[in-house]
């Protein structure tokens, strides 16, 4: 007997033999946040937050996760503008900007925070300058946290950006300037607007980005408590000194992780992200 | 010349724009008070009449002048923002994420009138429009012809000496345009300033416009006053246009 259900006469159509690493590749994938989850102390959850220094790497942690999202949003947004309207640009010119822009999110953060060493250290091409003319001392501060994070975390705000920006109707900006709008009224009056859940999502990821960011920070800020020891720091070096605390920080940065995945639902999960 | 020319009045326009492949030279002149359709399939220029009257785009030569106001000559080019055209988009294009009467408000906020006085001034333009029930609902949730009319208060508000309609009624359904295109005919007739309206359909000409002016691959085929037009048209393409729409 044929099923009585209007089923896709074509069924699912996977092969047998799929299914067998499919189960494994999602294995993969959960078990080991189940072990995660099944090794937390669930009973001493408070007291370890309280009484080490979990808080205060989760207060630092989030301030330089906002921090970073802000330098972001002011620096990403105009560059994701640019890049959106470079359409008229030499098309060489156009994809080396680009590409320029997608690099930290392909290099590994150590390289970005070596390289920013470089940049910013006391002998660096511009800290150097920072140091003898300001007496600026970046790396190993709170600030070269926010720095490290904005390097590695700007290409989401700024390829979600550009992304909303080119699907946004530029004929609008067209019936805003016979309105008689300037090209700044026509940016925060009506662009602007229109690609706000572009800014929104993009604002999102940086943060989750931001805050799971451990090889630019330690590498460029280094691991000092209360000034650059973040959350994905504190967990590391907790592993070996003070394991249920690991633990709880890894807890709570999971949390975090599927608070941003929630939040991105309707983009991602659904696949609608073009 | 220019000794001689009497003050002008109204839309007098050369419009030559060159591209590769395409030529479109049409000269029009629009007195204040009256409305001259372009009519012509895709392609014919239409729309690059249009865009050049309202100044978002540059002309390869010609002039376009209103009133005694010189708005393209030479070198000189006066910006979208600030000539005035009054322009209803094709698709209306309203501001999504604004109210209708933050829509109307738009265009006076652009030119500089306090937040207070410019909503005011636009929710008189929505009750004179018999929009005032719809003053906060968003374009969305509009039909046709309510965004239609939104989109003529955001255009008239600003009380423009030129007025700009392209494809008027594309945007809506077969069972209201024959409503919506006589209600906007009323609102024409009562505009003091020029209007350019541009459209594929011989039925919004004959409704609307005093003149006609037909466009083919960016030429003039034929002009004059839109019954004139429709009586003897010059040649099949302009009787096949006409004979089908005026029904």
């Amino acid at each position: 007997m044929p099923k009585t259900k209007p089923v896709d006469r074509r069924g699912s159509g996977i092969p047998g033999i799929l299914w067998l690493p499919a189960g494994l590749g999602l294995a993969f994938l959960v078990l080991p946040l189940i072990a995660l989850i099944g090794q937390v102390p669930w009973a001493q959850l408070g007291s370890i937050v309280v009484t080490s220094d979990v808080a205060q790497s989760l207060g630092l942690s989030l301030e330089c996760g906002i921090g970073a999202t802000i330098v972001c949003l002011v620096l990403g947004v105009p560059l994701a503008w640019v890049l959106a309207r470079s359409g008229g640009w030499h098309p060489v010119l156009r994809r080396g900007l680009r590409a320029l822009v997608t690099v930290p999110l392909v290099m590994p953060p150590v390289v970005g925070g070596i390289a920013l060493l470089l940049l910013l250290g006391r002998r660096g091409l511009i800290g150097t300058y920072l140091d003898a003319w300001f007496h600026i001392d970046l790396p190993f501060t709170t600030p070269a946290v926010i720095i490290s994070e904005s390097f590695v975390a700007m290409p989401f705000l700024v390829l979600a950006v550009e992304g909303a920006l080119r699907a946004a109707d530029r004929r609008l900006e067209d019936a805003a300037e016979t309105l008689g709008a300037s090209r700044w009224m026509i940016f925060r009056r009506v662009t602007l607007p229109l690609v706000a859940p572009g800014v929104t999502a993009g604002a999102v990821l940086c943060f989750a980005r931001a805050l799971g960011e451990f090889g630019a920070t330690i590498t460029f800020a280094g691991n000092f408590p209360g000034v650059t020891r973040t959350m994905p720091i504190a967990a590391y070096l907790a592993l070996e000194t003070d394991p249920p605390a690991a633990y709880v920080i890894s807890l709570v940065l999971l949390v975090v992780s599927i608070g941003v995945l929630f939040a991105m639902r309707d983009r991602w999960v659904s696949g609608l992200t073009s | 010349m220019s000794a001689l020319s009497t003050r002008a009045s109204g839309l007098d326009a050369v419009i030559v724009v060159e591209r590769p492949a395409f030529r479109l030279d049409l000269a029009l002149a629009v007195p204040p008070g009256t409305v001259t359709a372009v009519v012509g399939p895709n392609g014919s220029g239409k729309s690059t009449t249009l865009r050049a009257l309202a100044g978002l785009l540059r002309m390869t030569s010609g002039h376009i002048r209103l009133g005694d106001r010189v708005l393209d000559e030479g070198d000189l080019h006066v910006t979208a923002a600030s000539r005035g055209a009054g322009v209803v988009f094709q698709d209306y294009l309203l501001f999504p994420h604004l109210s209708a009467l933050e829509n109307v408000a738009f265009g006076l906020h652009a030119h500089g009138m306090p937040h207070k006085a410019a909503l005011g001034q636009a929710r008189e333009w929505l009750d004179r429009f018999a929009l005032a029930d719809f003053a906060g609902i968003r374009p969305g949730q509009l039909s046709g012809g309510q965004a239609q009319r939104v989109a003529l208060a955001r255009a008239m508000v600003l009380e423009p000496e030129l007025l700009l309609l392209d494809e008027p009624m594309a945007a809506l359904d077969a069972s209201t345009r024959v409503e919506v295109r006589a209600e906007l005919a009323a609102k024409l007739r009562s505009y003091g300033g020029s209007t350019v309206l541009v459209t594929h359909d011989p039925t919004d000409a004959l409704a609307l416009a005093d003149e006609v002016v037909v466009l083919d691959h960016g030429s003039v085929v034929q002009r004059g006053p839109v019954r004139a037009v429709a009586r003897a048209p010059v040649n099949d393409y302009v009787a096949g246009l006409f004979g089908s729409g005026a029904a």
